[in-house]
């Protein structure tokens, strides 16, 4: 009996976190999608820190299914809008092709998303939402990469985006 | 032991299996919000208001098509990196509204996909058979539905039903064809595809106001004929 309590209880925990997961990508998906909408309407517009972009856009249509604190968003105008999409935007992202939110490998690896910020772009351009949840991880440290490293320990990043180009009629009054 | 021995392999199987329906679930979220972003991105790309007091003009350019469609990477970076497998494609069209005998009825008035415009742009899992068909003179009119049927590599209808008032259309198409973790999942379903619409309609001008793609060669397939109001 206790030779099989130890598998059985991580094939539990490990079920559950599979469920606890898709849930998170699936929120998150609403998440980002919530972000872009309210920058198509022009509600959140020009350069703000991830956040007040968080909090003040789009915690208030998520914050009963996710835990806001733990998500940070990027978001990021496909520039030059005459010579670019979001293939070439991505493709030539630096420091790598996105999406990259982390560096390093194994349960040593750790987010870079301290450096994200927001840039609702202009009329018309491109614009890029990224957003990453660092959520609790169960039985996940025990695969590699499925975890990254943090001050308040191993988490399990899930990682949404949406693109979509701003409406041209706007009249942005702080084009970032 | 011998227990769990028997139940360890069903636990594991169901929680596979369990996560691909998931995921499954997933996938069409992102396929359907990608399809609606797609259109709702070559509409605002589409508009130039022009000077005060000038008509407003709604003409894409290949370009703007372009960028719009590559929203997909975007939406659904999965497939931009490779993390999921299976076969893509997106499909830009323009709707416009003729009457014959007083009722209007839709016609295609052109149709690009992402491949035809960047075809470096697009990955090794682009499905090539996902098209829009053009009207034909014997049959210019496209059926109206209110969902585009599943299964079918070439669309020959439009999502439009119950549109009372006439208004040019662009329409966003996207196909998935999602590949299951757990190997024979797909034979117990049968083919996991995903085929989503978004119709958008214009977002400025009067609602006959055509909304166009100059897409340069006339003669490279993405022009459809036009018929004439009766």
């Amino acid at each position: 009996m206790a030779a099989v309590a130890i598998p059985f209880c991580m094939l539990m925990l490990g079920a559950f976190e599979v469920s606890y997961d898709s849930y998170m990508q699936s929120a998150m998906n609403f998440a980002v999608s919530e972000g872009s909408r309210q920058i198509w309407i022009g509600n959140a517009q020009g350069p703000m820190s991830s956040t007040n972009f968080v909090t003040n856009f789009v915690c208030p249509s998520v914050g009963f299914m996710i835990d806001c604190t733990l998500i940070t968003m990027r978001v990021s105008p496909v520039r030059p809008v005459t010579s670019n999409d979001f293939w070439q935007f991505m493709k030539n992202a630096s420091p790598g092709p996105l999406p990259y939110y982390s560096t390093g490998t194994g349960r040593s690896a750790s987010l870079t998303t301290n450096t994200w910020s927001v840039c609702t772009g202009g009329p018309g351009e491109g614009v890029l939402v990224e957003a990453v949840y660092a959520g609790p991880t169960f039985v996940g440290g025990f695969i590699p990469n499925f975890v990254v490293n943090t001050a308040s320990g191993l988490v399990h990043p899930t990682y949404a985006a949406q693109g979509f180009v701003n409406q041209t009629n706007f009249t942005t009054t702080s084009v970032c | 032991m011998l227990e769990f021995a028997i139940i360890a392999p069903v636990m594991v199987l169901m929680a596979t299996a369990g996560f691909d329906i998931t995921r499954a679930l997933i996938t069409w979220q992102e396929v359907d919000d990608a399809a609606e972003w797609a259109a709702m991105s070559a509409q605002s790309l589409a508009v130039n208001p022009g000077t005060p007091g000038s008509t407003p003009t709604t003409t894409l350019s290949p370009q703007q098509v372009t960028l719009a469609m590559t929203t997909i990477y975007g939406s659904i970076p999965q497939i931009f990196n490779g993390l999921w497998s299976g076969k893509y494609a997106i499909v830009m069209s323009g709707v416009q509204w003729y009457t014959i005998g007083g009722v209007y009825n839709p016609y295609l008035a052109w149709t690009t996909t992402l491949y035809q415009q960047a075809p470096s742009e697009t990955t090794a899992q682009w499905d090539g058979t996902f098209l829009r068909a053009c009207s034909t003179a014997t049959q210019p009119v496209l059926p109206q539905v209110t969902t585009v049927p599943d299964n079918v590599t070439v669309l020959q209808s439009v999502p439009t039903q119950n549109i009372s008032t006439a208004s040019t259309f662009l329409v966003v198409d996207i196909h998935y064809h999602f590949v299951p973790i757990l190997p024979g999942l797909d034979y117990l379903t049968g083919p996991i595809d995903f085929y989503t619409s978004f119709a958008f309609p214009n977002l400025i001008g009067p609602n006959t106001q055509v909304l166009t793609f100059d897409g340069g060669n006339l003669n490279d397939g993405w022009n459809c004929m036009v018929p004439q109001n009766t």
